[in-house]
């Protein structure tokens, strides 16, 4: 593994109850500078709180002009979530499908 | 009928066609599981569906669905595997929506049916599924819900809450635009915004635009605070109140505004909104900041941004336009594409129609050709319309035609679900299912088809333990195949079984009475007494097969379409079941002829070539050989069959048709020639006439008929094969 690349892990629960723990956490990677990948793989149940934090670090990522990924597998869990947050992926595109998805709204303006 | 109504009526013939793609990608599932198109296919149908039923008010079809919807989804996802199980219960779900959609006003035992089948579903799928009304019951607080209180200048209706609720009708469509702004401390007592969100996508169908905005880089974020807003466009069946409920308890803590935006099925002829007055109805912009902005021949958005509207704004604009089209689309019916739905019933009438003109034009050519003299014109007059009414007939019968493989696909469940229940494992493959015929005619041949297909599976097919020890694979195979064959259809419906055994046929034909004892039959004359009224048997009529309906009742069956049953079998090896169906029963092409002063049709594209034959003073019989381009061909005389009396012309002709029973030489007086024919039912009266399979009325009023020439080459068969022997 790259010694610049920092694997962040979203745990099983990314939940209201997680929510300040993970934000904490994701700060504290963010200030290593490294590049953050982001491992969604474990979770199972994402609620709005945490995808919000998802979606801000991709606004932080383009705003610092950070490169931020995001590794596969993406659990149908978090797909479900953007859905209905109003966000259009198309899960077939897996992780990749998933930042060009955000790339594609930051383009925009939007986000 | 009201226009709801039939938009209601597309939906249900909409969900029948999606309910059968369906069944089809469930069966394909079941020999390919891990097929990720089929199981796409499946989720998209039953999304559709239970979106569909929920905008036009089928309420338990869209809970019903949901249920199913969420099982498929799970599937999608890879987290279920579609066992033999699993799939069994969705094909009963698939019935029972069939059920559900034939029944406006479901009873209880109905809707008990639906918890069945959905406990049923959560069980195959190893997890419990929601049964929707069996959770906890929620006491709402009292009060009045939201309703439309008033249209404000735009067109807009704002839905105020806390208003009393006025009268709403149910099949009244509307697509809404919901502003769901909460507040940041939202998240505080417990709301989870998203639920809210897919509370209300289960009403209808939706366009979710989320504002992202407000929300912050990481570092300014807040882990417990709520930053995004949404404008959700919902179109639905469902009144204000009903979508008011669902904020019932975020009142407090977000911003809630409901406007009805536009009536789908009322917007018919409506422009499509402009991007322009939509900003202009949610407030966001004036008129006149509108046309300033037009009159710059920019983009409008663009202008608009540079003048400060947001851009989340003008992307929820644009998202709003896009949603109200496509479900004006959806609810009127998509005008722009290229098929329109006909009912079947008024094709029938414009096949009637046709007919009636053909009969007509028939009478005015032979009018013409006795009056017109050299009048030019008026011969021109007529061949022209000759030629418009053969093209408008030509036309009116392709739309009633129909792709077979409609049918076959529902043989597919029957094989599938009867082998399982006689635990037998069988191959069920089908050809030709792109081979068109009469819509008429399909459903018509789909009784015949059940039992003859019902008979290969109970009687034919082995048990995989016999097929072994006989040396046969276990799995057994039956193929159903179509193919067209000039102005028919030949459906044969075969299995590798143990064929039918001609001794037994013998015995049991001889110990009803149907031929004596001392009678010498063909293997092929055997085959056919199991189509003799009286040959089934309480024995033989099992509760798969049996129903009550002999193969006698099957035959007559496809003889009333025109059509013959013939069988060929060989023991220990298979069953073939052939049947020869005419392309369509309504209008033919056909050769007239004259015999004795009667007039007779032969259908055309049976017809090979016409001959002369010269009679010599000697008696013919009514049957016999002659030899012809090298060949035999045994020749029957129609006047001696039909017994029509006159003198025999010294100079006949003699017609040779190509049938399934072989080639025939029919001789009749002489031929007139090429007519088109409105075939006519000769009624029960004359319906045992052998030879004759219908009849049409020619120009002058008089009556033709019909002849049924594979009939006359199996008796000119028969009657020479006696000759031989």
């Amino acid at each position: 593994m790259d010694q610049n690349i920092l694997v962040f892990n979203f745990p099983e629960s990314a939940k209201l109850e997680n929510a300040a723990e993970i934000l904490k956490d994701l700060k504290a990677a963010w200030k290593t500078k490294k590049t953050l990948s982001l491992n969604l793989g474990d979770v199972e149940a994402i609620d709005l709180s945490v995808v919000q934090i998802l979606l801000s670090a991709f606004k932080s990522a383009a705003l610092q002009k950070r490169e931020l990924m995001v590794l596969d597998p993406v659990p149908a869990a978090v797909f479900e979530a953007l859905k209905l947050t109003g966000f259009v992926v198309d899960p077939s595109g897996g992780a990749q499908g998933l930042v060009d998805a955000i790339s594609h709204y930051q383009m925009e303006g939007v986000l | 009928m009201k226009n709801v109504d039939k938009f209601r009526d597309a939906f249900k013939e909409e969900a029948r066609e999606l309910l059968s793609g369906l069944e089809t990608s469930l069966m394909a599932l079941e020999e390919e599981p891990d097929n990720n198109e089929e199981i796409s296919r499946t989720f998209r149908a039953m999304h559709t569906i239970k979106g569909s039923a929920s905008m036009f008010g089928f309420d338990e079809i869209s809970k019903f669905t949901h249920e199913l919807e969420n099982i498929l989804d799970r599937v999608r996802e890879g987290k279920l595997v579609l066992t033999s199980k699993l799939i069994s219960v969705l094909l009963q779900c698939k019935d029972h929506i069939l059920e559900l959609l034939a029944d406006d006003s479901p009873d209880d035992e109905t809707l008990s049916r639906s918890k069945e089948l959905l406990a049923a579903a959560g069980d195959a799928s190893g997890s419990a599924v929601r049964v929707p009304g069996a959770q906890a019951a929620v006491v709402l607080p009292s009060g009045p819900a939201g309703t439309v209180v008033a249209d404000d200048d735009e067109g807009s209706a704002v839905v105020e809450p806390a208003e009393k609720e006025g009268d709403w009708d149910p099949e009244t469509i509307c697509t809404y635009r919901i502003r769901f702004f909460p507040k940041k401390e939202i998240f505080a007592n417990g709301t989870k915004p998203l639920n809210l969100i897919e509370e209300l996508s289960s009403l209808g169908e939706t366009t979710i635009v989320p504002y992202f905005s407000d929300l912050p880089a990481i570092d300014k974020l807040d882990a417990e605070s709520c930053y995004l807003r949404w404008d959700i466009l919902l179109t639905s069946s469902k009144n204000p109140a009903e979508i008011h409920e669902v904020f019932l308890f975020v009142q407090d803590t977000a911003e809630i505004r409901i406007e009805r935006i536009d009536s789908p099925n009322d917007s018919t002829d409506a422009e499509d909104p402009r991007i322009g007055t939509i900003l202009v109805n949610r407030g966001i912009v004036s008129k006149e900041d509108v046309e300033k902005a037009i009159s710059k021949q920019r983009r409008l958005g663009e202008v608009l941004i540079e003048g400060g509207v947001s851009r989340d704004e003008i992307r929820s604009a644009l998202l709003e336009q896009s949603h109200v089209k496509r479900t004006r689309e959806k609810v009127q019916g998509d005008t722009s594409g290229n098929t329109i739905r006909v009912a079947s019933d008024k094709l029938d009438s414009l096949v009637d129609l046709v007919g009636e003109l053909v009969t007509l034009q028939a009478r005015l050519l032979q009018t013409v050709d006795a009056v017109s003299g050299d009048n030019a014109q008026l011969i021109a007059i007529s061949e022209q319309l000759e030629r418009l009414v053969a093209e408008l007939r030509d036309s009116t019968m392709s739309m009633r035609m129909l792709p077979l493989g409609t049918t076959f696909s529902r043989f597919k469940r029957l094989v599938r679900d009867l082998s399982q229940e006689l635990e037998k494992d069988i191959d069920f493959l089908t050809l030709g299912g792109e081979t068109e015929l009469d819509k008429t005619i399909i459903d018509k041949l789909s009784e015949p088809l059940v039992h003859l297909i019902r008979n290969s599976i109970d009687h034919g097919i082995e048990k995989p333990g016999d097929r072994q020890r006989a040396g046969k694979p276990a799995q057994g195979r039956i193929t159903l195949s179509a193919e067209h064959a000039g102005a028919s259809v030949l459906i044969s419906i075969e299995d590798d079984g143990k064929g039918l055994d001609v001794e037994r046929i013998r015995a049991k034909a001889i110990e009803r009475g149907i031929i004596s004892a001392g009678v010498d039959l063909s293997r092929n004359d055997l085959y056919e007494l199991i189509t003799s009224p009286g040959f089934s048997t309480a024995e033989q009529i099992t509760q798969v097969s049996g129903r009550g309906v002999g193969m006698d009742v099957v035959k007559l069956q496809i003889e009333e379409l025109g059509g013959t049953l013939n069988i060929w079998s060989e023991p220990g090896m298979y069953t073939k079941f052939i049947l020869n169906i005419p392309l369509t029963l309504a209008i033919i092409e056909g050769l007239l002829v004259d015999t004795g002063g009667e007039r007779f049709i032969f259908p055309l594209t049976l017809i090979e070539e016409c001959i002369e034959l010269k009679n010599e003073g000697a008696n013919r019989k009514s049957s016999e050989i002659l030899t012809h381009r090298g060949e035999l061909l045994p020749i029957i005389d129609l006047r001696q069959t039909l017994a029509i009396p006159g003198s025999v012309p010294g100079t006949q002709q003699v017609v040779i048709a190509n049938t399934i029973h072989g080639k025939v030489g029919i001789v009749v007086d002489f031929v007139i020639g090429g007519h088109q024919t409105v075939v006519k039912s000769l009624g029960r009266l004359y319906r045992d006439a052998e030879g004759i399979s219908g009849a049409t009325i020619l120009g002058d009023g008089s009556i033709a008929l019909i002849v049924d020439a594979g009939k006359l080459a199996k008796m000119a068969a028969q009657a020479t094969m006696a000759e031989v022997t």
